[in-house]
């Protein structure tokens, strides 16, 4: 009794494969939809995407921003992260603080960055950088 | 099927004998389009001049927040001079048109500071061909990583603009009444194309901005461009701008507009600064195809050269770059246009065009409207289509077709082509790996005259270009095919143009295949 129930089987899962890897859809079922997403904004990157020059970037401190820059917006938190090998192309560098983005980054040398502190970041967080090139540093640093 | 195969080997060859890079001799084929090659691919009659400028500090709206923030304005002006040189003299056969450039962001030392020489081969070319080009500094917003500062960039080509015009009022200057601020173009790469974009739709002060070419840019801003004739390249291998963003610009611009897609071109090599990057093309190849295309959308619109209109609008527009492999595809838009469908009718009903007619298929396997902005299936268009799917494996063997009907009488005479933009789906099983895809499409009057004309005659519907590099996503661009609507009274002259029913597009030159599809219309 067992060999009809293990050919049926079979045959199920091998009928469903070749539908499958074989893209049949004669039923005219439509492929499925994907929305826009907001992915088509983000120009993100991973190590070994980028096709020309990497820089591996180095955060060496990073420590609340107290001051001012005529860039960035008065009244705004920041931070300013001290490293190495930061730079920017069409997009980047990308800075997150507590794992979400910053909304203002700017690159004012290749060993500084003032980011913005995104609201309700604060205490022991995460700050990462990543440049074009999807080469990325992280450090820990405490907000409070 | 062996018929339907040998028809798409033989439309194949066709296509790859027919393809205008693939040698000299094709080329040669069209007297008007090596014309234009030559006139505008190797430089003008005009010696160049080129002097700088820096009227220091100006205030620009600070990103991100409220108020301005102080920037310093400088750049590099090149025109037609009395000789070549640095602070020669204007030639005198002006008032000329201007043209104002915006570079791409590089903030990567030690080219910080200097980015507007990025281009500067455009730029000399340009001069040459009676323009004066300045190229203006931007990387003093170029420090803002987030937000992009695009909006920025747009206000400092307005301020370059209207720094020419205190030139062209100045007696004492070297553009004494040497500008003609009557016909202005914009030209930008990357961030600084955005900006030009920007400088276009945010132009309330009317400066006389008569068109906009750009190479890969941003769309950081989802600008719509009105108004503005518009022009755009994109590398298929452009491993910064990787996420189809010029594409989606382009979608969103109003005609007169064109696009080409080129396989194997980086975003780099656009430049002669940024000396990385990877490519399927030489740099120099890059250079020819910006610098010719430029060269003609300016003489369309900033000269009313007419005739560049053909040269721009058609697959033979591939500037002849002497590199075999290298294939283009061609988007273009004219203003002047009867849609039979653009897909964009709500509710969506793939059964109505729109024109409110009836459109009819017959054994195709899967059609149905869908969204073109689908990043993950390899789609960037900001726009509705139809997908359509044949195989003769899975269907009787009759004539896989699709048809869409005109109201009464509908006269097309007034136009000059029908056009549409097509691709294939990246990956499908229905299209076969690097093969064009290719299909009839037939004109059908009152009477019953039909006439009857294949894509290949045009090209072909290219397989999406393919990288072997994880950080440039395949992308299925569409390209457009516009048919002369002589070449179908040619195949039947007993068609009346001016009373036509339907068109009928009969997928009966491949075996299966699935693509998307868009923008049909009769237009100029």
């Amino acid at each position: 009794m067992k060999r009809p129930v293990v050919f049926v089987a079979g045959l199920v899962l091998v009928t469903g494969l070749a539908l499958i890897s074989s893209e049949m859809i004669v039923t005219g079922a439509p492929e499925e939809i994907e929305p826009p997403t907001e992915d088509s904004q983000l120009l993100d990157r991973q190590p070994g995407d980028y096709p020309g020059a990497v820089k591996t970037p180095h955060i060496e401190e990073v420590s609340r921003f107290v001051g001012e820059n005529d860039l960035a917006v008065p009244g705004d938190e920041y931070i300013r992260i001290e490293g190495t090998n930061f730079f920017g192309t069409a997009v980047g560098p990308f800075v997150t603080v507590g794992g979400k983005q910053s909304s203002m980054v700017l690159l004012l040398s290749p060993t500084e960055i003032l980011a913005s502190i995104p609201a309700g970041i604060s205490g022991l967080v995460k700050v990462s950088v990543k440049n074009p090139d999807g080469r990325q540093v992280d450090m820990a640093v405490d907000l409070r | 099927m062996r018929i339907l195969h040998l028809a798409r080997i033989v439309g194949f060859v066709a296509v790859v004998l027919g393809s205008p890079l693939m040698g000299m001799a094709t080329s040669e084929k069209s007297t008007s389009r090596g014309d234009y090659e030559f006139m505008y691919q190797f430089p003008g009659p005009n010696p160049v001049g080129m002097v700088e400028f820096d009227v220091g500090r100006v205030d620009v709206n600070r990103p991100g927040g409220s108020g301005t923030i102080s920037v310093r304005h400088y750049g590099v002006i090149f025109y037609p001079a009395e000789m070549d040189g640095s602070d020669v003299p204007l030639h005198g056969g002006g008032p000329f048109p201007l043209i104002v450039f915006g570079h791409g962001r590089y903030q990567v030392q030690p080219q910080v500071g200097s980015n507007h020489e990025q281009a500067t081969y455009l730029m000399r070319h340009l001069a040459s061909h009676g323009y004066i080009a300045a190229s203006v500094n931007l990387d003093v917003v170029g420090q803002y990583a987030v937000p992009a500062a695009i909006p920025q960039r747009g206000e400092l080509i307005h301020r370059t603009i209207d720094l020419l015009e205190e030139y062209h009022n100045d007696s004492d200057s070297l553009f004494a009444s040497g500008v003609d601020l009557s016909r202005i173009g914009l030209a930008g790469h990357s961030r600084g194309g955005e900006g030009v974009v920007a400088a276009a739709v945010n132009n309330d002060a009317g400066r006389n901005i008569l068109g906009v070419f750009t190479i890969a840019p941003t769309d950081f801003q989802l600008y719509s461009l009105t108004d503005t004739p518009y022009y755009s390249i994109y590398g298929a291998r452009d491993g910064d701008v990787n996420n189809g963003w010029p594409i989606m610009l382009y979608d969103r611009a109003e005609p007169l507009k064109g696009f080409l897609f080129v396989y194997g071109a980086s975003h780099f090599h656009f430049t002669q600064s940024i000396l990385f990057d990877a490519a399927d093309m030489p740099r120099r190849a890059h250079h020819i195809i910006a610098r010719t295309l430029a060269t003609a959308f300016m003489k369309l619109n900033l000269d009313g050269d007419d005739q560049v209109l053909q040269f721009l609008s058609f697959d033979e527009s591939i500037p002849r770059t002497g590199h075999r492999v290298i294939r283009h595809y061609p988007l273009f838009e004219h203003p002047e246009r009867l849609v039979v469908d653009d897909y964009e009718n709500i509710p969506r009903d793939v059964h109505v065009n729109s024109l409110g007619e009836d459109v009819l298929e017959v054994d195709i396997q899967d059609l149905a409207e869908a969204n073109l902005n689908r990043p993950g299936n390899t789609l960037y268009h900001s726009s509705f289509g139809v997908r359509v799917t044949w195989d003769y494996s899975l269907t009787p063997p009759n004539e896989a077709a699709y048809t869409s009907r005109f109201p009464e009488m509908i006269n097309v005479d007034p136009y000059d082509f029908f056009s549409l933009r097509v691709c294939q789906r990246f990956n499908q099983s229905f299209n076969p790996r690097n093969e064009f895809q290719d299909f009839d499409v037939a004109l059908v009057d009152h009477k019953g005259e039909s006439a009857s004309v294949s894509l290949s005659e045009f090209g072909g519907i290219p397989y999406p270009y393919s990288p072997r590099f994880a950080g440039v996503p395949v992308k299925s661009v569409m390209r457009s095919f516009r048919i002369p609507l002589s070449r179908f009274v040619v195949s039947n002259p007993n068609l009346d143009l001016e009373s036509l029913a339907e068109v009928s597009l009969f997928f009966v030159r491949t075996q299966s295949g699935r693509i998307f599809m868009d923008s049909l219309e009769f237009t100029k």
